[in-house]
């Protein structure tokens, strides 16, 4: 009886513990889940705030995406920029251009947003010189 | 403005009345003034009566509703709506754009009953100055509507933008005697001041004038319906304090309703000490652009926190002679200022220079493409406040606020054209008028016409499509059919990026620089748009120079 008793006991404990460890596990990821997305975003920005990889800036001009680059730790690896326009699937000779020669200063998209019109996310991307591509700049425009 | 200058009264035991030799001149430029405000709220009401007449016995289901509303509101440029509210104090119809149309159905603001109308003195009757939710401000005039058995059925109204009503004559006195006005209603409400943003507020109710030392010029001006004063108070452009000579006389209108209208010289103060910082521009457009960006790379590796504070420091490295770093966020409240602190947290959208170009909501539209520059007309301290074209460079820290700073263009100031731009807006609502009862193609074809009936001498219209398809335009028709969202002036400002979102929430005015094709240069211009059908928009505008 004591036996089955303990081999009862063990089983329930077993789940128990079973149920405890799953529940804390849970509670972890989603504690670790929870901390990484306030505090490591608020890192990653606080960090981009700092020392940003590329500063830059998008404007429409008439037809044109004008990106001007400012500064940033890894300007002078900058290989390509490239641009996106929400709903719009642009040639790859519009859309993406050599950065420039001296890591800051103007790239011009010609006719990147030829009669575009309404309000889309506009995307800037760069190559660096490791090969990686980075999203540099995400903003939305009013183009109309 | 009213507000500020009362509130920049300063103790002067010697009040004193005007000289004899200025009271004159001010007296003679006053009794010229008044006449054209009350003439045009006369005509106002007359309009509106006559509209409520042929309203008469009318379902509100009946085409001829919106045309009349339609003519009313192009027949009276200063107003924003004209509609129609029953007895309950319901809209009925409105003019405008989809968006207003929803107000159909809901209450209007302001509730006037048959025994309100019937209690006056006049068939119609106007409103205090009033607030409505969607941050319009300005008056309304209010006429009855009767069956033809004398059964009230409700009201027309017409809401009026004073500073439009105003606007045009101050820009003429201005320019002709060196003088300018404020005006208030019995109450002491504010209802016209240069600064646009200070309307509505009451100068009787601020808490300096409990200060038994203050002089309170504006429960003088409200007790008296004439009278003449000297005091001391800051100038039209806030920067010094000095003496400003008032002369004051009331508009009585039929209704009983009385508007105190004062005119200062406070735009002449002479003997103001005018530091380094407000002298003449010594910057070019270049620069202003390069000064601008030293202060976006700040902003974009500073906290907002740390970014607005460094803009707001006067003493700080955002300061560089007249060049200073403003701060607005994506709904036009104001971060930074620096010269003018005061205005740290007012939300400054509707904020209008004197030809009613909402100069934040431009600035926040350019943002909205990515910065770029922007113009306003802004009185300049270096000039005795004389208004001239203030160059803007904004851009956008991210989509939630935004940095900028401006500078005169030195020598580039206009002559009044408060008239014309009245024009401009009868012309683009009497385009909106006529798309009811002609086919478009029809107006299209008058519209290229130089020589139809409803051209305008000294205004070129055009109409264009929302995708940017030019239907029309007078003054080069060589690109009509072409898209012109591509379009940019020498200063990368594309009129149809700008003119056709401005179209879409229900128009207003904008200026730049177009392409004249017969003096083969780019010329300063004041544009006018309004939605005119579901795909297109149609503008007018007047070369400024």
């Amino acid at each position: 009886m004591s036996i089955k008793y303990r081999r009862k006991q063990s089983q329930r404990e077993k789940r128990l513990v079973m149920t405890m460890f799953l529940g804390l596990a849970i509670m972890v990821i989603l504690c670790v889940s929870l901390f990484a997305a306030f505090f490591g975003t608020e890192y990653v920005i606080d960090k981009s705030l700092e020392d940003p990889d590329v500063l830059l800036n998008v404007a429409v001009v008439g037809d044109d995406i004008i990106v001007t680059i400012y500064e940033g730790r890894r300007v002078d690896e900058l290989l390509t920029l490239s641009v996106e326009i929400e709903g719009v699937t642009l040639p790859h000779s519009i859309a993406s251009k050599p950065a420039p020669d001296n890591g800051s200063g103007e790239v011009l998209f010609v006719g990147a947003c030829a009669g575009i019109t309404g309000t889309r996310d506009v995307a800037v991307r760069g190559t660096f010189s490791n090969g990686r591509s980075l999203l540099l700049k995400l903003y939305t425009v009013k183009f109309t | 403005m009213a507000f500020i200058i009362v509130a920049g009264i300063v103790t002067h035991p010697d009040v004193v009345s005007v000289s004899d030799e200025k009271y004159a001149g001010m007296h003679g430029a006053l009794d010229e003034f008044t006449p054209t405000i009350e003439e045009d709220m006369n005509e106002i009401f007359s309009l509106t009566e006559a509209t409520a007449r042929n309203l008469s016995g009318v379902s509100m289901g009946d085409s001829s509703v919106e045309l009349a509303l339609l003519q009313l509101r192009r027949d009276i440029p200063a107003s924003y709506d004209t509609y129609i509210v029953d007895t309950n104090n319901t809209i009925q119809a409105i003019t405008g754009t989809s968006e207003e149309q929803k107000s159909v159905g809901t209450q209007s603001c302001a509730n006037i009953t048959e025994e309100d109308l019937k209690s006056s003195k006049n068939t119609s009757i106007v409103t205090s100055f009033y607030t409505c939710n969607d941050g319009k401000k300005g008056i309304i005039v209010i006429a009855p509507i009767y069956e033809a058995n004398g059964t009230y059925t409700g009201t027309i109204r017409v809401s009026l933008d004073t500073a439009y009503l105003f606007s045009g004559a101050v820009d003429q006195l201005r320019s002709d005697y060196g003088y300018t006005i404020w005006s208030i209603q019995q109450d002491g409400c504010l209802i016209y001041y240069e600064d646009t943003e200070l309307l509505g507020k009451n100068t009787l109710n601020n808490e300096i004038y409990t200060e038994e030392s203050s002089f309170n010029v504006a429960q003088l001006v409200t007790e008296k319906p004439e009278g003449n004063i000297s005091y001391v108070f800051y100038n039209v452009g806030w920067v010094e304090k000095g003496l400003i000579n008032a002369v004051w006389d009331t508009i009585s209108f039929p209704d009983g309703t009385e508007w105190r209208i004062v005119l200062t010289d406070d735009i002449s103060i002479n003997n103001i000490d005018i530091d380094n910082e407000h002298s003449s521009s010594q910057f070019t457009t270049s620069e202003l652009r390069t000064f601008v960006e030293k202060a976006y790379v700040y902003a974009q590796t500073h906290t907002k926190e740390e970014a607005l504070k460094a803009f707001n420091d006067r003493n700080g490295e955002f300061i560089n002679g007249e060049l200073y770093i403003f701060a607005y966020d994506i709904n036009g409240t104001t971060l930074a200022l620096p010269y003018q602190t005061q205005l740290v947290g007012i939300n400054r959208l509707q904020a209008e220079d004197i030809t009613g170009v909402k100069f934040v909501q431009r600035e926040i539209a350019r943002t909205e493409q990515g910065g770029g520059y922007v113009y306003c007309q802004y009185p300049n301290p270096a000039k005795g406040f004389a208004r001239e074209l203030k160059f803007a460079y904004v851009m956008p820290i991210n989509n939630n606020w935004f940095i900028g700073a401006g500078l005169y263009m030195d020598n580039t100031s206009f002559e009044p054209c408060g008239d014309m731009r009245n024009k401009m807006i009868s012309q683009v609502r009497n385009f909106q008028y006529l798309s009811k009862i002609m086919p478009e193609d029809e107006l299209i074809s008058m519209l290229n016409n130089p020589n139809s009936s409803i051209q305008v001498d000294g205004l070129y219209p055009f109409a264009s499509t929302y995708s940017g398809t030019i239907l029309s335009y007078v003054m080069d028709p060589s690109v009509i059919g072409n898209n012109h969202l591509g379009y940019v002036n020498s200063y990368g400002m594309s009129i149809g990026r700008e003119a056709i979102p401005l179209a879409q929430s229900g128009g207003g005015l904008i200026y730049s620089l177009v392409w004249d094709p017969e003096l083969e240069r780019d010329v300063y211009v004041l544009i006018y748009v309004e939605p005119v059908t579901e795909d297109t928009y149609y503008g007018s505008m007047i070369i400024l120079e």
